[in-house]
This record gives C-alpha cells, structure tokens and sequence, in this order.
C-alpha cells in the first residue's frame, strides 16, 4: 500500500502550521483588548460595531486562525492529498492577518479605507487558501466521513466568505445588502455549523480515537450526522429563493433559523452527547489536561440550542450577544484551545524527533507537554467564559472589562506554552 | 481476525507472526514502538501490528527506512499493518 502520494517532503514544515496557531493568541489579544478598550459597549447588542469587532477578533482572529492552520496538515495526513503550492500559505497567513486589523480599526472608529484595504486582504488571503486546498480536498480518492465533513467545512468558509465581503462593504462606504437580517443568519447557520461545527466535528472523528483512544461512532451514525448537517446548510438559503412572501407572524431571518435547525441539533446536541460519552468510554483513563477543554467545549455545545430558544422567545439583544459569546469562546473557542495544547507537541515531536526513533534516544510526547500550563489555561479561559456570561446578563461596564483581562492573562499564557513547545530543540 | 488476516495478506494462518497489539497506546506511542521494533528486523523479515487506526504518518518513515507494508483495515476503525524488510 503506498500513501496518496504522501511523502514526508510533501507533508507541510512545522512553520506553515505553527504561523496559524501561534497567530490563534493574537486572535485572543484583540479580543481581550477589545473589552478592556469598549467595555459593556462590545457586549450589549450584536448590531453595535463594537460587538462585531470583537465577534470577527474570535472568528477570524481565533478560530479560522487555527481552523485554517490544521487544515494545512490535515488533508495531506488524513485525506492523503497534498496542498499544492503550500508556501503560499504564509501569504494567506499575512493577508488574513491584515485583513483582520482593518476590519477591526474601521469597526472601531477607523476611516472606511480601512475596511476597503481589509475586503481586499480577506479577498487574497480566501482566495490563495481555497482554491489550492480545494483542489487537493477535491482529488483525494480517500472516502472517509472526516473528508467529507473537511469538504463541508470548506465549502461553507468559501459561502461564509463571499457572504461576509459583501455585507462588508457596507462599513466601507458601500452600501448593505437587502434582505441584511436574512443574509446575516445564512452568514450566521454557514459559519458556525458550516464551517465551524462541521469541521469540530470531521476531526473529533479522528483527533478522539487517535489521542484520547475513545471509541468513535459507527459509520452510519456518521453519515446520519452527516446529511442532517447538509440539509440544515441548505434550507435556511430557501427564503432567499422564496421572496418576501411570508405573512406577518414570522420574519425570513426567523424561517431561515428554523431552517437550520437539522444541522443545529447535530451540531449542538448529537454530536456533543455523543463525544461526550465516548470520551467516557476511552480504553486509557489517564489525566489530559487537553480533555479538560473538549469536556468544557462540548458541554457549551449542549448549552446552544436553549439559549438559541432564549434568542426567538426573550426580549432584548443580550440573548444573541449571549449566544455568540458561549459559542465563539466557550464551545469552539475551548475546543481550539485544547486542540492546539495537544497538537502543537504531536508536530513538533513529529517533526523533530520521529526520524530518529529507533537510532538515538527521543523524548516523549508528553515530556513536551508543560501540563501545569494547560491546567492554568483551561482555568483561564473558563473563568473568561463564564465571568463573560455574566457580564452580558448583567450588562455590567466592570464585568466586560475584567473579562478582557482575563482573556489577555488566557492569551499571554497560550501564547508562552505554544512558544515554549515549539523552541524545544531536535 | 487471525483468519481474515491470514487470507488478506496471503499468509498461512499457522506461519503468521504474533501480532503487536498497539491499540492501547496513545498517538504516537504506536508510532514510536514500531519504528524500534523496524530497526531490529532481518531482511525479508516482517512485523505484523495492530493500530487503533491506519497509521497514515508512519508511511513516509517506513518508505524512507527501506520497508514495505500493507494495511487491513478493520470495520471497528483499527487497522492490522504487514511491515516487511526488503532491502
């Protein structure tokens, strides 16, 4: 048997990955100085520039940094197909990382050029990222579930994407779409259960059974996860294609919620209560501090769809702020965390040390894993969770604030243990 | 599973090797132990070991140390690799 063409030349450096995640605390940065700059002003109302500043710092700046990093690695290593022309990724890295500034300073107050400067960057960046991994995500003859979920997730950034460009420009002096309620819940169900909740849950397939030794679901339990996924994907479009005709009781931004709704409860309850209880089930109970984020994630997770009913039944714009919030730092935000506190040591020891097994002693994985900085991470992160939830329910200025100074204690601490695995020498 | 591996791989059920069960361990401790057991192979000698899943990262280093394997991939998601010496 021979690897799809995979080679360890054609599996990316440790420097292509690595510039993503080491970027992923940067995301967290901005986020916390964001609430320390605005206050309660970045928590009120989803409509406030403020917000969307500080959601696009944790979609963008966070999640598609690391998002994008480990798909990088993962389709030459799962999917078996290399990224052609995989340099070009320190292109996409920088433009994103551009693209993400501008955004935010327009949003803060800015001049409009900056988001026309910022449309172009996320253009490029979107544009050198796609179609190459596209293309090798497109001609892998492996027909695994993960592959198909990684599909999914990528054709759901390139809708996200062109979606978000558009409405873009409305901050950059152009105008806003029409249909903008419509279009930012379709914006809204791609992104988070597209891309995000897709690809959370094609790597769980993987990343569960091959470091935590968890049984997986059954292969038909997949793909019912699977065509749900698609089919809540699709529908909330279909007010798009059905005109404005709906009567007075329900709005179209409303009908596409409800649209989504197969793909929310794959996403936010299935899916979960399943990992859940596989990791349960794991062969080797030994403490991993990493689990502690997948448990906090996935538990978020299950917290989704109530506070989603929360969004459509209570009055006031902090039940979306809300839903936002725990979605972007407490179910995927904890996820990536602990992905990236167990991955980064996994590629670095491949890189620097597997050639050498067997020739000369090498460390082990876990001796490059500083465990008491996870553990500080994970206490971090969840008491900025948690201390965030309360400052959207109370609406309080000083509560927004000290939850930006725990997102920057959270980002200086991951930003330390990601630097401190990566310079350990071969 | 002895017999389906022993039609898979077209060896005599009685001739095959005990099997390295590294399904227990965590990534990448299988990864490691194979590669040990690699260096003390014999020409035209052969390992067979039992992965909690196809080990696609250790292809490469396998195809750089000479060896040459083939996978049996178990419905349950594991996988048995035939790793023999041909150098």
């Amino acid at each position: 048997m021979k690897t799809g063409g995979l080679s360890l030349e054609q599996a990316p450096p440790l420097s292509i990955p690595a510039s993503f995640f080491l970027t992923v605390p940067v995301g967290i940065l901005l986020a916390a100085c964001i609430l320390l700059a605005t206050g309660i002003a970045s928590l009120s109302s989803p409509w406030m520039p403020q917000a969307l500043a500080l959601t696009h710092a944790g979609t963008l700046g966070v999640l598609a940094m690391g998002m994008i990093g480990a798909l990088y690695q993962m389709t030459p290593v799962i999917a078996g197909s290399p990224v052609p022309f995989t340099r070009v990724a320190h292109i996409v890295h920088t433009f994103l990382l551009l693209g993400l500034a501008g955004f935010t300073w327009r949003l803060l107050g800015g001049p409009a050029i900056a988001m026309s400067t910022a449309i172009t960057c996320f253009t490029m960046a979107m544009l050198a990222f796609l179609v190459p991994l596209g293309w090798a995500l497109l001609r892998t003859e492996t027909k695994s579930e993960t592959v198909r979920g990684m599909r999914l997730a990528v054709a759901s950034l390139a809708a996200i994407t062109l979606i978000g460009l558009a409405m873009a420009r409305g901050f950059g002096g152009g105008i806003f779409l029409e249909n903008r309620m419509l279009w930012v819940q379709v914006h809204l169900t791609l992104a988070l259960l597209g891309w995000v909740g897709g690809l959370i849950m094609a790597v769980s397939w993987q990343v569960i059974r091959m470091l935590y030794l968890a049984p997986t679901a059954k292969q038909t339990t997949m793909r019912w996860f699977f065509a749900l996924l698609l089919i809540g994907l699709v529908l909330p479009f279909m007010p798009l294609l059905a005109g404005s005709q709906y009567g007075d009781f329900i709005s179209p931004a409303q009908l596409a919620a409800i649209g989504a709704l197969p793909a929310a409860l794959v996403i936010w309850l299935l899916h979960p209560a399943l990992i859940l209880r596989d990791i349960s089930r794991r062969k080797r109970k030994r403490f991993d501090a990493s689990l502690l984020f997948w448990k906090s994630g996935l538990s978020a997770a299950l917290l989704m769809i109530p506070i989603a009913i929360a969004v459509l039944l209570l009055p006031g714009p902090r039940w979306q702020v809300l839903f936002a919030w725990v979605a972007i730092w407490g179910w995927a935000g904890m996820i990536m965390h602990g992905m990236l506190c167990r991955i980064v040591p996994f590629l670095v020891w491949f890189h620097r040390f597997s050639a050498k097994v067997g020739f000369e002693p090498v460390p082990s994985m876990r001796s490059l894993l500083p465990e008491n900085r996870i553990k500080t991470g994970f206490v971090l992160h969840m008491s900025s969770v948690v201390l965030g939830v309360v400052a959207i329910l109370a609406q309080a200025d000083w509560l927004a604030r000290l939850t930006g100074l725990l997102l920057l204690a959270t980002a200086i601490n991951l930003a330390s243990l990601l630097i401190h695995v990566l310079k350990r020498p071969s | 599973m002895n017999k389906h591996i022993s039609a898979y791989f077209s060896i005599p059920e009685d001739s095959l090797p005990d099997i390295l069960d590294l399904r227990e361990l965590e990534a990448p401790e299988p990864m490691q132990k194979i590669l040990i057991a690699c260096t003390q192979l014999e020409p035209d000698g052969h390992i067979l070991a039992h992965f909690p899943h196809v080990p696609a990262p250790l292809f490469p280093h396998l195809e750089t140390r000479g060896l040459d394997w083939q996978v049996f991939e178990d419905p349950d998601g594991s996988a048995v690799v035939l790793i023999r010496r041909t150098t």
